[in-house]
């Protein structure tokens, strides 16, 4: 009960932060659209002008879940950056509070803010390419965003982790996002990669993710394109422990000062 | 200390700045040996998905890898401007405009990082190319690639400083860079202007971007859409009133920071 507690304390904290970030969100929230019309415009170039919608479309939802594990990858790492510089981190791990959950909890806002950001752009891309009658997709992509985006916070605990050892955020969510975004089909089917990195896309959990929410969106899913994602809980549990024998083994008995 | 002499010392001091700042964060250089055979390769598929034949073709594969060198060379440089919002915000300017220098001297210490970044990002991403690729990279006339990238690496310098001065009061300048490293290659030239439809070529001319992004792609290709004598004339002549105008905004800049106490525009 008290861990719930100081889940919902802190997620409406961040809640907070976000809030007050409104330009940021009109930012993130045109990316995609800047991105994938850009990639359209020399698509229709190249092809003489037979460059089709939908592939505009595919990429539209590629861009938008980029964005979102880039966000997400970089969030955690400036958490942990900016929880070093003021001293936050410090406070957090003498306090009663699991740093655990507060990392969780920081996450999970962050998701939901993402959720919020891939309807908007969603809705937008299905209306103009499938018809507007297609809308109702999205809201079972919201459903199907929230469970698969969990195994994601794993991921985003071991960036955090890193990011205590190595002290700089960026260098490691840049190498981290460049991997991510080449191997995951974001933008181009996973069949145009070596075959070695079309096996790394494949266990990542991304690709599963962006090309379940495009199957739902565009009315194509079938039930069995979800079985991965019994797996991906994998990276939750990974996550959990790495960043458990981070905290145990490097945070605690080296100190998380600047 | 005045004159060409304390000139020369103080761009010497910003030179060793950028020098100590990059030597300090190596951790920079190996993560960007990392990512960017990656970046390169997402920038590739992320274009050719469209026509995924043009993997075969070695015109278009070169082409597009000066392409996206283009975008490395822009990027770069542009980042450079969130520098002097940070100094602004570390209290570090106004004690470097009291030793006499200026604006675009301090940029020149991190115009040494972006230079830096251009030889590892630039070099990687050909060096992916040809290898991971397989393009034949060609430059059609060397001559005119050598003094199309001293002219952009002028005119990007001089863009940044202005663009600083603008973002100098901005808490994230960094938004306004993200979209515009983007925007300001991809729109004028840096896309082989030989692949775009014609009405396309009739408007991309009157970004004045393109008299300095277009001679790189057109010396590698061969292909000028104007005549390089009409284009290198045009690109010195908009370096030259970047220059001037960079000076004027500074000026502008500290008479501001005079009266108001803060350097902002706005």
């Amino acid at each position: 009960m008290r861990s719930l507690n100081q889940l919902s304390g802190i997620v409406e904290a961040e809640f907070k932060v976000l809030r007050r970030e409104a330009g940021i969100f009109l930012l993130i929230m045109s990316m995609p659209f800047m991105f994938s019309l850009l990639s359209y415009g020399v698509g229709i170039a190249l092809t003489g002008g037979q460059a089709p919608p939908t592939l505009w479309f595919y990429q539209l939802i590629g861009f938008t879940v980029l964005v979102m594990a880039q966000v997400m990858s970089s969030s955690s790492a400036w958490y942990f950056r900016r929880g070093m510089m003021t001293g936050r981190l410090e406070y957090l791990l003498a306090s009663p509070v699991s740093p655990l959950v507060a990392v969780f909890s920081s996450a999970l806002a962050n998701m939901a803010f993402n959720i919020a950001y891939f309807i908007l752009v969603a809705s937008i891309g299905v209306a103009l390419v499938f018809g507007a009658q297609y809308l109702l997709n999205v809201l079972a992509v919201i459903l199907f965003l929230g469970l698969a985006l969990i195994p994601v916070v794993g991921f985003n605990l071991i960036v955090g982790v890193v990011t205590i050892i190595f002290r700089e955020p960026e260098p490691v969510s840049n190498v981290i996002n460049s991997i991510i975004s080449s191997v995951s089909g974001f933008t181009y089917p996973l069949v145009l990669l070596p075959r070695f990195l079309q096996v790394v896309g494949t266990v990542l959990p991304y690709s599963h993710i962006v090309n379940t929410a495009r199957d739902i969106l565009s009315g194509a899913f079938q039930p069995a394109s979800i079985y991965p994602f019994p797996f991906m809980v994998g990276y939750l549990i990974l996550g959990v422990l790495v960043y458990r024998l981070g905290e145990v083994n490097y945070a605690r008995k080296r100190g998380v000062h600047w | 200390m005045r004159g060409k002499e304390g000139f020369i010392g103080r761009a010497m001091s910003e030179l060793e700045r950028g020098l100590t700042t990059y030597s300090r964060y190596r951790v920079w250089l190996l993560t960007d040996l990392i990512s960017w055979p990656f970046w390169t390769l997402f920038f590739f598929l992320s274009f050719l998905v469209y026509s995924p034949t043009l993997l075969s073709s070695q015109y278009h594969m070169n082409a597009f890898t000066w392409c996206f060198f283009v975008f490395v060379f822009v990027s770069s440089f542009m980042w450079s401007s969130t520098s002097l919002a940070t100094s602004a915000q570390e209290g570090i300017l106004e004690y470097v405009l009291l030793t006499g220098s200026s604006i675009r001297q301090h940029l020149l210490g991190r115009m040494v990082i972006s230079f830096l970044d251009l030889a590892v990002g630039g070099s990687v991403l050909l060096l992916i190319s040809a290898l991971g690729f397989g393009t034949r990279l060609s430059i059609a006339s060397p001559l005119l690639m050598a003094l199309a990238l001293i002219q952009a690496a002028a005119f990007f310098y001089l863009f940044s400083s202005i663009l600083a001065s603008l973002l100098v009061s901005l808490r994230s300048p960094w938004v306004v860079i993200n979209v515009a490293q983007f925007l300001v290659p991809f729109t004028s030239g840096a896309i082989p202007i030989e692949v775009l439809p014609p009405e396309i070529q009739q408007a991309i001319i009157y970004s004045p971007f393109f008299y300095i992004v277009h001679p790189i792609i057109a010396s590698a290709t061969g292909v000028y859409y104007l005549p390089p004598k009409t284009i290198f004339l045009i690109g010195g002549l908009l370096t030259l009133s970047l220059y001037f105008l960079s000076r004027v905004l500074e000026n502008l800049l500290l008479k501001r920071a005079l009266r108001l106490g803060r350097f902002t525009f706005f």
